[in-house]
């Protein structure tokens, strides 16, 4: 597990404490200067060497990699062995800040990683990631779990876990942080859309959230959450991702078990 | 005390949400934007501290009331004066910061393309938005105007003062002359309605002139008596 006594006090690196609340589309936050400038920074660093060690056009162990099926982009997830500061991402209070933002049930179970999208990138597919996700079962529910696809198939909960070691929830809410996007001008492209229904075209996204550095957008998964990352012309984006997840139970509840996006 | 009502256009452009950051306490802004809402505390926006959901945030006291409109329609300018007047009562203080800047050959087909649009907006709408002022509002009573000393600030650029020779400027530069010159113009015909008019040129912000330098010439005109006078700022030299 990573060491997250290392981590500092969200109160002491979190600059900004007004994040701005709108609710067109749909219900969402986004803010600047997120970050201390030297926490960013260390942010900024720790990912920039990992995107330094050369992108990668199959799977490879700890290095931005494609392999997220129809999305025009480079992944790494962020999972325990890496240290602080990229750690913070799958901490309990960071989990806690999510869940409070949004009254999203807290569980043990996070999903986070970078992505990377080199210039020239293609229009994501809009959707509202309001998908289940497998997880290994939690031992209790102080602990922070992610997924482990060597146990189970985070999609689909396949592999060698019996029933009871493992558990399916559903996306909660999730956080794009952008970083290493220095010199982003409007018209660079490469922003997160927000849109009104899943049909709308890309251009008629109702709200683009910039990938200004040290800047998020955040939001509850929800059958109406539609989003989509935008094509960038001659520049690269780059964003750290974090999700929540929250139980079954809750996600029908709330939104209606037929509204569960399965996978495609 | 009342805060003095400031009609700002472009308000999710960069000039414009420094001006909203920055001003939001010491006026009430009604933030005219076209599609990209701003960035700050509104009627349909408010601030939350992600650590504590629950509590109230400071900056919520000085919300700005939000106007989505589209300043090229037809009745564009109107919509907007007349929703400024039916929430405030007034307007003391307009500053047309919307413009676009489409840099580009003067033979290019997207630079003829972007011809109208362009001049519209830079300078057709700020001579329509002031003209509804005065129908909707400034007409009622002169001596009050000149008494709240109430004005209109329109940003130009140094674009309209100087050629920036192979930068592709030549309609964005034209339709800042046109809008310095128009300012000229409005100040001697607003003189009776004891509205100043004025304008701001600033070389390239942020990076040459820095916003702050920007906003504090628009502000200067707001305590000052001047019309008819043009800001430049060129930048360090």
């Amino acid at each position: 597990m990573a060491d997250h006594a290392l981590l500092p006090r969200l109160d002491d690196v979190l600059a900004n404490r007004s994040w701005l609340r709108r609710d067109r589309p749909f219900r969402h936050f986004v803010a600047r200067d997120v970050f201390t400038p030297d926490f960013a920074a260390s942010l900024a660093a720790q990912l920039g060497e990992i995107l330094g060690r050369g992108l990668s056009d199959v799977p490879a162990q700890g290095r931005f990699s494609r392999g997220m099926k129809g999305y025009d982009a480079y992944g790494i997830g962020i999972t325990e062995d890496l240290p602080a500061p990229l750690s913070l991402f799958i901490s309990a209070p960071w989990r806690d800040l999510m869940c409070g933002l949004f009254g999203v049930e807290k569980t043990p179970y996070v999903f986070a990683g970078a992505h990377h999208h080199a210039p020239w990138g293609a229009n994501g597919f809009i959707h509202n990631d309001f998908n289940p996700v497998w997880f290994p079962r939690a031992a209790d529910a102080e602990e922070i779990r992610i997924p482990d696809m060597a146990l189970c198939d985070f999609k689909t909960g396949a592999g060698s876990l019996p029933d009871a070691g493992k558990v399916e929830t559903v996306r909660g809410a999730v956080i794009l942080y952008y970083l290493l996007n220095d010199g982003w001008r409007p018209g660079d492209g490469g922003e997160t859309g927000l849109f009104h229904q899943v049909t709308d075209r890309h251009e008629a996204a109702a709200v683009r959230c910039p990938p200004i550095d040290n800047s998020i957008v955040a939001f509850e998964c929800t059958p109406q959450s539609f989003h989509a990352y935008l094509a960038n012309r001659g520049r690269a984006r780059t964003s750290i991702i974090m999700w929540v997840h929250r139980g079954v139970a809750e996600a029908a509840e709330r939104h209606g078990a037929d509204r569960i996006e399965k996978w495609r | 005390m009342t805060r003095r009502v400031c009609l700002l256009t472009g308000a999710s452009g960069t000039f414009g949400q420094a001006f909203v950051r920055r001003c939001a306490a010491d006026y009430q802004i009604v933030a005219a934007h076209h599609t990209t809402p701003i960035e700050y505390a509104t009627q349909d926006q408010s601030f939350v501290d992600p650590l504590r959901p629950e509590a109230g945030v400071a900056e919520n006291e000085d919300a700005v009331y939000s106007i989505a409109a589209d300043l090229l329609a037809p009745d564009g300018p109107a919509r907007v004066v007349a929703e400024t007047i039916r929430a405030f009562g007034r307007i003391d203080m307009l500053v047309n910061a919307a413009a676009r800047r489409d840099w580009g050959p003067l033979t290019a087909p997207e630079s003829l393309d972007a011809l109208p649009d362009l001049f519209a907006l830079n300078v057709f709408v700020p001579v329509r938005l002031a003209a509804e002022a005065a129908d909707a509002y400034w007409r009622r009573d002169p001596a009050d105007n000149a008494r709240e000393l109430r004005h209109v600030v329109n940003l130009s650029s140094t674009a309209g003062h100087y050629v920036y020779p192979d930068l592709g400027q030549g309609v964005y530069s034209a339709s800042k002359a046109a809008l310095t010159q128009l300012t000229y113009h409005q100040a001697s015909e607003f003189w009776n309605l004891g509205v100043r008019v004025n304008a701001v040129a600033p070389n390239t912000f942020p990076g040459i002139v820095g916003v702050d330098d920007v906003i504090d010439a628009v502000l200067a005109f707001d305590k000052s008596e001047e019309t008819g006078t043009i800001t430049v700022l060129v930048g360090p030299s």
